[in-house]
């Protein structure tokens, strides 16, 4: 279990995609080891739980694993499910490897994320509906504990300038673009990890770099 | 409040013993027993996870706000129970009660209409309420959805083109003490069903048409809970759901085209008829005793035959659910169709995140992530479906008129 401060901490979103591409190494270079993960999102000490009360990475691959045994699924389902939980699953190798370290909430962190989950207290944030708890825990822990927040949650940025205006923040595509300024990866490689991420339901739309022009255009 | 004195409240309140707040956290019950007492307390992922089951803000476990003063349907409906219900029952209740809201809310954000049946069609009065009327109105909702005498399709197909919302959670297995279904009319959604998914899917089946008759011609009551005491509403909804789904006359004919009777003779003879109207074994042999098609010594030795076993000799196909069922292994299914639309709408259109769309349903992200984004076009390899349709276009049928 690393010992060291985080200089960051990071949603499910966030780790989600980059552990479903295979390029956790990114996040951890660009925003340096150890990650700060908040127990809402990974739990190691966990164990075999209900659903109910499985952290947000461990449901998700619970999930997938159900999908890849499910017999209403055609194989090719059955198959990227299973390639899914495996890549997921990969969360727990990185708290072996102290690539990451686990966030438990102060009191008072606990009072910013529980406005930011209520129905009624997240309004004053600018938000019509509830974050989720591993999005309001990253803001809450973030921004009391000046960590940068890695989030792509649309609702998650919103409340955190409501809160802290000019906090630091990193979204996935910046990350991208950030990976390929300092030559860990080409623009090329940016933009197909990006694409990756989309075809495994990330909503961005924009790619990281322009598309090279192909001849015939303008 | 600290949150010990407000963990009990909120527990006891929700209707959880420590037992089944334990198992569905996959603590012991000696740890909630310690949080309840202030000697140990939960971590982040567990008070996360307290505050969806207990359907209580973290912010008020943590006594850091006051729990906001909301109409208590949940209350109301089990005021509508006639016997002690069990807790996970009420837990459900309460989970019924909240979605409800939730979708509501979602709706009015999105600008989705509900389309939610608020007023029966179909004419009701005080004092009609036998058996006989019951069958009757059955006939008369058939015949408005132009049923004719065969089988009804998708149950909740059904309910969606009336405008009744259909939820499920689990209700617990003892159908002795707990509940199998209830009606609300809620002031926002319309007229919705609960339906308690630790049933069989044949007795889920009746229970949404038990429902739907609570709906179409007892809407004057906001609120009613089924169990297994029958007072006379309860009993006419019965009756309803045995005449909406297995018609005496649909019954008669099939019978007549099967080379049955007039009276049935082997117990196959039963399982063809539960199959093609899709009714669990029970409420087959009830419906065939009603009606006179069985008699009652045929009626006493075939129920104790094990129908499922006697089915697949049969050659039908046996989902697993018949064979017991799996309540927790429901996610996004659990909801009304209507719903998940507006939910892959509302993310669509930004008016949710996926992270948020996950927090509302309880679901996780990748389950979201699916609903949203999975591309229904078909892959280039040759599907069946493509195959079949290309057996079409051979026949030349796609140019008939």
């Amino acid at each position: 279990m690393s010992s060291e401060s985080p200089n960051s901490v990071v949603d499910t979103v966030v780790l989600r995609y980059f552990l479903l591409v295979g390029r956790v190494d990114l996040l951890v270079s660009l925003l340096g080891a150890p990650l700060g993960i908040p127990r809402i999102v990974f739990d190691p000490d966990e164990g075999d739980v209900p659903d109910a009360a499985r952290s947000e990475i461990t449901k998700s691959v619970s999930y997938q694993q159900r999908v890849a045994v499910d017999p209403a699924r055609d194989t090719t389902e059955q198959g990227d499910a299973s390639r899914k939980a495996a890549q997921l699953a990969g969360v727990a190798e990185m708290h072996q490897a102290d690539l990451l370290v686990i966030l438990d909430m102060t009191d008072a962190e606990l009072r910013i994320a529980s406005q930011l989950v209520s129905p009624s207290g997240c309004k004053a944030f600018g938000l019509s509906f509830p974050l989720g708890a591993g999005e309001a825990a990253c803001i809450a822990i973030g921004t009391t504990r000046d960590l940068v927040v890695a989030t792509d949650d649309a609702d998650a940025l919103r409340a955190l300038r409501t809160i802290a205006p000019t906090h630091p923040y990193e979204r996935i595509r910046k990350l991208l673009m950030r990976s390929a300024e300092i030559h860990m990866i080409s623009k090329v490689d940016a933009n197909q990890l990006h694409a990756e991420m989309q075809r495994l339901g990330f909503w961005d739309t924009i790619s990281p770099f322009p598309k090279p022009k192909t001849k015939g255009q303008a | 409040m600290p949150l010990a004195d407000q963990l009990a409240r909120a527990r006891t309140s929700s209707g959880f013993g420590q037992d089944d707040l334990a198992n569905a956290l996959g603590v012991s019950r000696a740890m909630v027993s310690y949080w309840e007492l202030g000697k140990r307390r939960p971590n982040d992922r567990q008070l996360a996870a307290l505050s969806q089951l207990l359907r209580a803000p973290i912010g008020v476990l943590l006594g850091h706000e006051e729990a906001a003063p909301a109409p208590d349907i949940a209350s109301m409906l089990l005021r509508g129970a006639d016997q002690a219900l069990p807790d996970d029952a009420l837990s459900g209740l309460g989970d019924f009660v909240a979605f409800l809201d939730t979708y509501a809310d979602l709706a009015e954000a999105a600008r989705f209409a509900i389309r939610g049946m608020g007023q029966s069609p179909f004419i009701s009065g005080p004092g009609f309420e036998s058996a006989d009327d019951a069958r009757r109105k059955a006939e008369e909702v058939r015949s408005h959805l132009r049923f004719g005498l065969g089988a009804v399709g998708d149950m909740d197909t059904v309910c969606e083109m009336l405008g009744v919302t259909v939820y499920r959670a689990d209700l617990g297995a003892d159908l002795t003490r707990t509940v199998s279904g209830a009606f609300l009319h809620h002031p926002r959604v319309g007229f919705s069903i609960l339906v308690n998914l630790a049933m069989t899917p044949g007795r889920r089946r009746f229970t949404l048409a038990h429902e739907l008759a609570h709906a179409l011609f007892h809407s004057d009551s906001r609120y009613l809970v089924s169990t297994a005491a029958k007072p006379p509403r309860e009993r006419f909804a019965d009756a309803f759901a045995g005449e909406f789904l297995m018609p005496t006359e649909g019954v008669r004919r099939v019978m007549e085209e099967q080379g049955f009777g007039p009276r049935i003779e082997e117990p196959t003879e039963v399982i063809h008829l539960q199959r093609f109207f899709d009714v669990s074994y029970i409420t087959a042999l009830v419906r065939l005793r009603q009606a006179k098609f069985l008699t009652q010594a045929r009626f006493d030795s075939f129920k104790v035959i094990r129908p499922v076993l006697l089915a697949r000799s049969l050659g039908y196909d046996i989902g697993d659910e018949e064979y017991s069922q799996h309540p927790e292994r429901w996610g996004l299914e659990r909801f009304p169709q209507r719903f998940r639309r507006l939910l892959r709408l509302a993310v669509q259109k930004d008016v949710l995140s996926v992270p948020s769309a996950a927090a509302l349903t309880r679901l996780s992200i990748d389950e979201i992530t699916d609903l949203v984004t999975t591309n229904m076009t078909a892959s280039p390899e040759p599907s069946a479906e493509l195959l079949e349709l290309q057996e079409y276009e051979a026949s030349g049928v796609l140019g008939i008129a």
